[in-house]
Parts: C-alpha cells; structure tokens; sequence
C-alpha cells in the first residue's frame, strides 16, 4: 500500500483530510506530511455545513461540544432563504422531513390538495426542524424517534479557520507532520507521469506515493502540474464573484443560515457565537465591484468588524478529481459556489471515497476510474439542486429573468417537470440532497403541482384535514419542549471561550 | 391544468393469475372510488409453478400479507434462502441467504478482516473459509433450521431474512381474495383486438375474445398479451440475456418429492446444458428445468425432470421503456429473468409499487412513463446483475456454463467484480435490492479471493480483533443453537 502521503495545502480541506487520513491509517506504516505556507492566506470555504459533518465528527471520535467551544459553533437546523421566489417570500430548506406516512401517498400529495381547497397553513409547519429555527428553539434528536415528527438532525455553522485549527492539532497528535513552505517544482516520472516529489522555495524536497491537491482553485498539482483539466459550469452557475465581511450581533442569533437573494446574486449571514459571517455572491456580468460591495456593506445589521475581503472562483469541477496518483480535495477538484453549503460536504465526500479507495503504490486504474465516478454523480447532482434556486425565481431583475431561461441539463428540467405535473420528487441513494431538500425548493419557491397523487382522493376531505391539523399540532408541542437555541449551546458546554480558549 | 387533457378515470389490467393479481390487488386497495379498475383475466390455467417471496418485502407489507395469511394456503413453506448446487462443480453448494448487512467491527468489513487473516498466513484459498462462521443466516439454513426475523435488534437472529415459497397460483388466489369486491369490475377474457388512437398512438379500446370491448384511459399489461396486439412495440427495444444466460427452454412440473424434515429450501442444480430448481411445498413440490435444446445433456435432465412437463421457449432480458402511451407492460410483458431466484416475481412486485406510486393522473402522462421507465430500469439491472452474477463466476467445465464464464457481462456487474476482486470493496449503486452481505457472500462463495487487503485494515490490531471475532462467532453459535430445526416447526 502506499505509505507515503503528501498533502499539499492547508486550510479546511487539507487539515480535513488529514485529521481523517491520520485516524483511518493509524496503525499502519503511513507517513502524512502536509506542506502549507503561512504566508498563503486560504479562502477558508463555508462556515456553514450540512448534517453529514457530524458522521465525519464521530468518524474521528471528536467531542461534539469541545469542537462547537472551539469553533464558536451555533447549530444550524436549516438554510432561510428570502425573497427567492418573489421579493418578501421566505421559507426553510431543513434538515428534517415534511409530515409522517398518512397513506399510501407521500405526506406532500395530501398536503397540495389541502392546500388547493382549504387552509392547509405553510408547508414549513409540517417539519420539526423548520419549526424549531423559527422559534429559535433547539434539543438534541432523540436516538429512537417513535415518530417522524421527531426526527430531524442538525449540522453547525463554525468559523471554518478554527475548524481547521482544531483539525490541525488533532492530525498533528496522531504523527501527520505539517511542513512550513511553498512549493515551487514538482517533479514526476517520465514514463508513468506519476508525481515523485514537490520541492519548496528553501530546497526542501519532499517524496511521496501519494499526492492529496488540497492548494485551492489554483489546483497547484492537479491543473498545474497534470493539466487535467477543468470542466466550466459557469453556463449554468455563473455567479463568479464574492464578497465577505464579518460583522458584531445585535439580536440572539438563531439555528439556521439565511441567504437574502440580491439584485445580481445573494447574501449570506452565518451566525457564530461571536460573529456573523456576512457575504455577497453575484455574477459580474450584472453588477459592479463597487455595487456588490456596497450592497453588502450597507445591509449589515451589526458593525462591521474587518474589512471586505473578495473572492474570485469559478465554477465546476476538474475534468477527473483523481489522476494518476493525485487526487483534488476541496477547491482543487471544484467549486460550485455556496449556496447551500456544499463546500465542506464535497470536501467530506472526496476523503470518504478516497478513504475507500485508498489505493496501492500503482493506484490501480479500477480505484481511479470508481472514485471519479462517485465524485462524478456527486457534483452533478449538487449542481443540480443549486441551479433549482435559480431557476426558480421569480424576481425581475436582469440577471433573475436570465437566470430563468439559462440552459439547464435534462437531468434538472426532467426533475422540474415531474414535480410541476405530477409532483414527483427526486429520490436517489447516492446525493447529498433527499427528497424533503427537493420539496422545500419546490414548494418554497412557488411550484405547486397541476396534480398530486390520485390515491389521495382515497381519503376523506376530513379525515386529511385531521390528519394535517393533528401533524401541525404535534411538532408545535414537539418544538415547544426544546429549550432555546442559545440555551441549547450553554448547557451543552459549548460556549465559546475565543480563539485560543480552550485548546490543549 | 390544460382543458384537452382528460382525467384519468377508468383503468383496465390485462393478465394472469400470479402476475395479474400481485398488481390488480395493490391497485385495487389503494385507489379512490371515483378511479374505476377494471381487472380483465385470462383464466386458462398456467403451467406449475412456485415463487418465492422474502418476507420483509415491502409489496407484501402494503397488501396487508403476513406469515398468518400465508399459512392458510395449502403450499405456503418458509424458509431462509436457496440452495446453488453444483454451480462450482459437481458437488458444490452454496447457500444463499438475505442477511441484512453484517455488522463491521472498528467500522471494517468482517471479511476484509478475515482477508487479512488468510493472507497473513499466505492461505488465501482458506478466506471463504474463515470467513464462513459469520453467515450466520446461510449455516442455520445448512442445518435445516429455520426462525423468524427476531425484531431484537441487538439478537444475531435479527439478520434473518426468511421468506415463503409458495405455489404461484395459490398465491394469486390469496391476492385475489384480498380485494374488496365492489371496488373493481373483474372480467374474464382475453383480449382479440386493439382500436389504437390515429392522433397520439395511444389506445382506444381493446375488443375481447367474449365479445365484451374495453375502453379505459389508462393499460397495464402484465402478461403480454395486449403488448402482443400492437405494431407499435418492436423487438427494437428488447434487451436480451441469452448470451450470458443461454437456456432457451423451460419445463415446468409438478414433482412427487415430499417435505422433507430438514431439506425445505429451494435448491438451484446447475449440470451438464441446464439448471433444474427445486422448489418444496407444504403439498409437494414444483421443479423447473432451464435448459439449452442445442445440447444433448440438457435434453436428458429434462426427461428425468418429468416425462409430462410442459416445455416451452424462453429467452431473458427486459425492455428499457415498458410504459408508451397509455400503456404501461409489466411483469413477463416487460421483462424476462426466469425462475431462478423467483426473479420474476421480484421485478414484478417491484414494478408495481413504482406504478403504484406514478398512476397517471391525466391523459398526458408523458411524465409518469418516464419516472417509471426510468425506476423500472434501475430494478431490471439490479435483478440482472444478481441473477448473473453466479453465472458469470460458475465454475464448471461442461456446456454451457463454461462458455458463460467467458461472456461479457454488464459494465455495472464487472465494475463490481473488478472491485471486489481488486481489493474486497463492494460497489453500489442507486436502488440497490438485495442486501449488501447478499453480494459480498456470493462472491466469496464463488470463489473470488480478493487480490489485496483494503489498506485500512491494516490498521487493526489482530490480536484484539482475534477476540473480538471470537466473541462474535460464539454469539452466533449460540444463536444459532437456539434456533429450532426444520422438523420442529410447523410448515
């Protein structure tokens, strides 16, 4: 097996994928070593995650509490997104389903025909976790629900630079060596273009069998290096450009991320235990540097406490996210802006599968050619749902009436189909986002079905409505036994003591 | 919703006894009154035969059927897999069970464990070996035991699967007794003639052999005798098997053989041109004999199956878009996998869950054929990747089995091949049906010896491992011991 690794970068997706690496290895004869230069700044993606965040947590048996104390950790129970649809609408892509089983029908198709004939209330209501976020309320799930309407699961928003630290004492306490400097070359065989070595500006060269790209949109092996190419979605995510700035809390904040669509893109607010991570993601081709920039900096609810900082990405995703025997982890490997968070979940998606996959010296082609096909679907899939926002809208702006009629992927456009006649959900085991993701875009957004499944009718109009108002009622008891979110966080032993408290 | 668009409210399913009813009842049971069903039978008797059915399958679940339903026909038998005999030569065996998925120990597989542990000694033909004590559902079945699922699920006897054999037409008869008379119009005919649409190609009305027509807006055809009536369903879109599986003739019988105490299971013979499956039932048992014509050795087995078998041509494969217009085909109208491993009525119960779940709603339902085309897809490639998976790992050296060993098999079964052979690692896809250790058990079983241990589990440490698997495997046998045998429990 291979028993030299090097990843080469820091930040987020490198100290992931060490921490991750120095775990699933130990015991084994592996060396990691993982070159980063402090005078590289890193862009330091997402500081809001998804659910899947808390098994690659357990995977490294880490304090739950301890990371959230470390991290200025809130919980995060879903995305808000305002005026998406049209300008003063809102609604909640949660962690958590919509309703419990009332009949052969998905909970949805009862809901739509109430909706179409009575007052059905918000489809929100019908889902714990969104109910929770509203109120600001948060508990623990319970490990055995008697109930869908118990179940729903959480992820955080943290200051991803933090994490990384965390991440970096961990791996560096199980033997991954972390190796000041920058490359400069990088050195490969001549016959089978493996890499050999990278060699830093201070003439440090560093061998290895395995090379982890972790250097961010630069892909300093996987393009510079291999030329393996980049596949360009900016036809269908065009947003290119970005804003970031964070600013004080005024209000207590609550357990969920919001994105407030703006003229030429969205804004993001991230609420820390000590901050708001604010941002604003737009398409150059709209807008100016200095609208974007003034747009955000003017719609800040706190005092700004740094100064903007902008971001340049473009998104899609290398050709193959393994080649040879290096494999693109984080902005590396693609970038699909962040909208809903994917950023670390592609990050956690590319260990696992390479975790999975770890290869031998040769890197057989079988574990090459699968892991590219897993990373494949994952990307294209996430692409998917986050053009689903866009695509959406109904807003009247330039850049919303084109993002209307951008050209989508049969795979998206049969997916919009099915829900608007027959309000068929999308429903894969292999994805990041579920069908309860789907419905909430869907029916946030505005695109109620022409029909709904016709063994709803099977039902009384009374019994339905029972059915719903006795849902509705459960999970407002449900939500009204958590305690408050930030209430939640104290008791919990995760609140934050600053950037140095807390470490060992 | 558009004005020229007609609501669907008359639907007619064409089809016979075993495939009919698993459908009609689903349907039967969960449509609206205002949706009229109109179940059109052919009635003629259908050649012998049995089909197995896991008991957790969710179909049966949603018919409302259970093992008390199940015990009041005169066939019903449970049991917990089915034997592949002879497969690896002539006096192999192998049984193949559900089992859930065996729990991994420091999140390793059990078997890259125990691949380890074979390979450590440099005795990598002793992997099946070891790895065999963990099997726990396949060794009660090789000591003719038999138990329910336990609902514990820290109990070993949780990973049973059991499942029922049954006489097909008994378990049509149950179904058909299941639904609630008045809530469909049940006729008895065959259909004659088909009225298509000159405007969208979708049909009209289809004329019966009573002299009775049927004019529905919505067809379901599981038998094929309406598909048959059409010009419009070509063989263009018939993807054939015969080549991976090339037993192009089946007989069906009724076989003298009793219950026996401690053999109940199914049991799949491969030899010399053919496949012979064994199904006992409480009242006898059914054999069913695949075979090629071409080859003199089939011919013979299959006089020994039964001198008054009715023989007749088969060839697997599926379609790839069984709903067009406003019909949609399942069961042996869509698909052909034969009775080994009762494929058929898998894909079938399948099926009509998904139709279940996309029934038209108007008479556009482009929509619905495509999310059905495209889930009936997903099942008819699993059920052929697993139903080929111990052809394509046979190990016989006669006709034709050794020819199947050389065929080229699906892109999606050799990508899992290739990857267990590689390094143990499963591969997965969307719409996986069969258990996980299902897949890993049959390769190990067949012989596949993985050529690598996955790196991960080298960071194990063996001699702690070795009292963990100790543990494991003595839980096992002591579950396995309280397992009652065959004899003690009531058919």
């Amino acid at each position: 097996m291979v028993r030299e690794i090097v990843i080469v970068g820091g930040g987020t997706a490198g100290w992931m994928t060490a921490a991750a690496l120095s775990r699933k290895l130990a015991g084994t004869r592996a060396t990691i070593k993982l070159v980063e230069s402090a005078e590289i700044g890193t862009v330091g993606v997402g500081e809001a995650t998804l659910p899947q965040i808390r098994d690659f947590n357990r995977m490294l048996d880490i304090d739950e509490a301890e990371l959230m104390a470390r991290t200025s950790a809130t919980i995060k129970l879903g995305i808000e997104f305002r005026d998406w649809g049209r300008t003063g609408d809102q609604y909640i892509h949660p962690f958590g389903v919509y309703g419990e089983t009332i009949g052969p029908a998905g909970f949805h198709h009862y809901w739509i025909k109430e909706n179409a004939t009575a007052d059905a209330g918000d489809f929100g209501r019908y889902c714990l976790a969104i109910s929770a976020a509203r109120k600001q309320h948060f508990d623990l799930p319970p490990d055995n629900p008697t109930s869908p309407l118990q179940a729903y699961s959480y992820a955080f928003q943290f200051d991803a630079s933090l994490y990384a630290a965390f991440l970096a004492d961990y791996a560096k306490k199980r033997g991954v060596e972390r190796i000041e400097g920058k490359v400069v070359t990088v050195e490969t065989d001549g016959e089978s273009g493996f890499i050999q070595s990278v060699t830093l500006e201070s003439g440090q060269l560093i061998p290895g069998e395995l090379f982890i790209d972790c250097s961010g949109f630069r892909g300093l092996l996987i393009e510079q290096e291999m030329e393996t190419g980049f596949d360009d979605w900016s036809d269908y995510l065009p947003c290119n450009r970005a804003f970031a700035i964070p600013c004080k809390i005024v209000d207590p904040v609550g357990p969920y991320t919001r994105s407030t669509a703006r003229a030429a893109g969205w804004q993001w607010r991230i609420p820390l235990q000590h901050r708001i991570g604010n941002g604003l993601v737009y398409c150059n081709r709209y807008t100016s540097d200095q609208d974007a920039v003034d747009m955000l900096t003017t719609s800040l609810e706190g005092e700004a406490i740094a100064e903007p900082k902008q971001l340049f990405f473009k998104t899609g995703k290398r050709k193959k996210l393994w080649n040879r025997n290096c494999v693109a982890i984080g902005l590396s490997g693609g970038f699909l802006e962040p909208l809903e968070s994917t950023s670390i979940d592609l990050i956690q998606s590319g260990i696992l599968s390479l975790i999975a996959l770890f290869p031998e010296k040769r890197c057989a082609s079988s574990d090459v050619v699968e892991y590219n096909r897993l990373m494949d679907l994952e990307f294209d899939r996430v692409r998917d749902f986050l053009m689903l926002h866009y695509v959406l809208n109904e807003r009247e702006e330039p850049f919303w009436r084109d993002m209307r009629n951008i050209a989508r992927p049969d795979s998206l456009s049969e997916k919009i189909e099915a829900f608007k006649r027959r309000a068929i959900v999308p429903q894969y085991d292999h994805g990041l986002f579920q069908p309860a993701s789907w419905l909430s875009v869907f029916i946030g957004q505005n695109l109620l079905p022409e029909t709904y499944d016709p063994r709803v009718d099977a039902m009384s109009d009374d019994d339905r409505t029972g059915h719903l108002a006795r849902i509705r009622s459960a999970v407002e008891s449900n939500v009204g036994r958590m305690p408050d979110h930030l209430a939640f966080i104290r008791k919990y032993r995760a609140s934050f003591a600053g950037a140095q408290g807390g470490q060992a | 919703m558009s004005g020229l668009e007609r609501r669907v409210r008359r639907i007619a399913i064409f089809g016979k006894s075993h495939e009919l009813w698993p459908v009609a009842a689903l349907l039967a049971k969960d449509l609206p009154a205002d949706i009229e069903l109109i179940v059109v039978e052919d009635g003629r008797p259908v050649d012998p035969a049995a089909v197995t059915i896991r008991l957790d399958d969710i179909s049966l679940a949603r018919l409302g059927i259970g093992p008390d339903q199940l015990k009041m026909t005169d066939s019903a038998i449970f049991s917990l897999g089915v034997e592949l005999r002879g497969w690896q030569g002539d006096d192999s065996r192998f049984f193949l069970t559900g089992s859930g998925n065996l729990p991994p120990i420091l999140e390793i597989p059990i078997h890259q464990i125990m691949l380890r542990a074979a390979l450590a000694y440099d005795q990598p033909d002793r992997f099946a070996y070891l790895y065999q004590p963990f099997r726990l559902p396949a060794r009660a079945m090789e000591a003719g035991r038999f138990a329910f699922q336990s609902t514990d699920p820290r109990s070993p006897l949780s990973m049973l699967r059991p499942t029922v054999q049954i006489d097909r037409a008994d378990y049509a008869s149950l179904l058909r007794n299941s639904v609630t008379s008045g809530k469909s119009e049940i006729v008895e005919a065959r259909p004659k003639a088909i009225e298509m649409s000159a405007a969208d190609q979708s049909i009209d009305r289809i004329a019966l052999d009573s002299g009775q027509a049927i004019e529905a807006d919505f067809y379901i055809d599981v038998s094929g005798a309406v598909a048959r009536l059409t010009n419009g369903f070509s063989r263009s879109d018939w993807h054939s098997l015969a080549e991976a599986i090339p037993f192009d003739r089946i007989s069906s019988a009724r076989g003298s053989k009793l219950l026996s105490g401690t053999e109940r299971h199914v049991v799949a013979q491969a030899f010399k041109g053919g496949l012979t499956i064994t199904t006992p039932l409480r009242n006898g048992s059914i054999v069913r004999h695949l075979f090629a014509s071409s080859l003199p050795g089939g011919e013979e087995e299959r006089v020994l199956a039964g001198a008054d078998a009715n023989v007749a041509p088969s060839e697997p494969g599926f379609v790839r878009q069984p709903w067009t217009g406003n019909l949609v085909r399942l069961g042996g109208a869509s698909a052909s996998f034969g009775p080994f491993l009762s494929a058929d009525m898998m894909l079938l119960q399948h099926q009509a869950m998904i139709l279940a779940d996309h029934l038209p709603t108007r008479s556009n339902m482009s929509v619905e054929a495509r999310e059905y085309n495209w889930r009936h897809l997903i099942v008819a490639e699993q059920l052929r990747d697993f139903v080929l998976l111990p052809f394509a790992l046979n190990r016989r050296n006669d006709a034709p089995w050794c020819r199947i060993q050389e065929e080229k098999m699906p892109e999606s079964l050799i990508r899992k091949i290739d990857q267990f052979r590689s390094r143990g690692r499963l591969v997965t896809y969307d719409g996986e049906m069969f258990d996980e250790q299902s897949w890993i058990d049959l390769m190990i079983g067949f012989g596949l010896i993985p050529d690598r241990i996955d790196p991960i589990a080298l960071s194990l440490d063996l001699t702690d491992m070795a009292r963990r698997l100790k543990n494991l495997s003595r839980a096992f046998d002591q579950a396995l011991a309280a397992v009652p045998s065959n004899e003690d429990v009531e058919p």
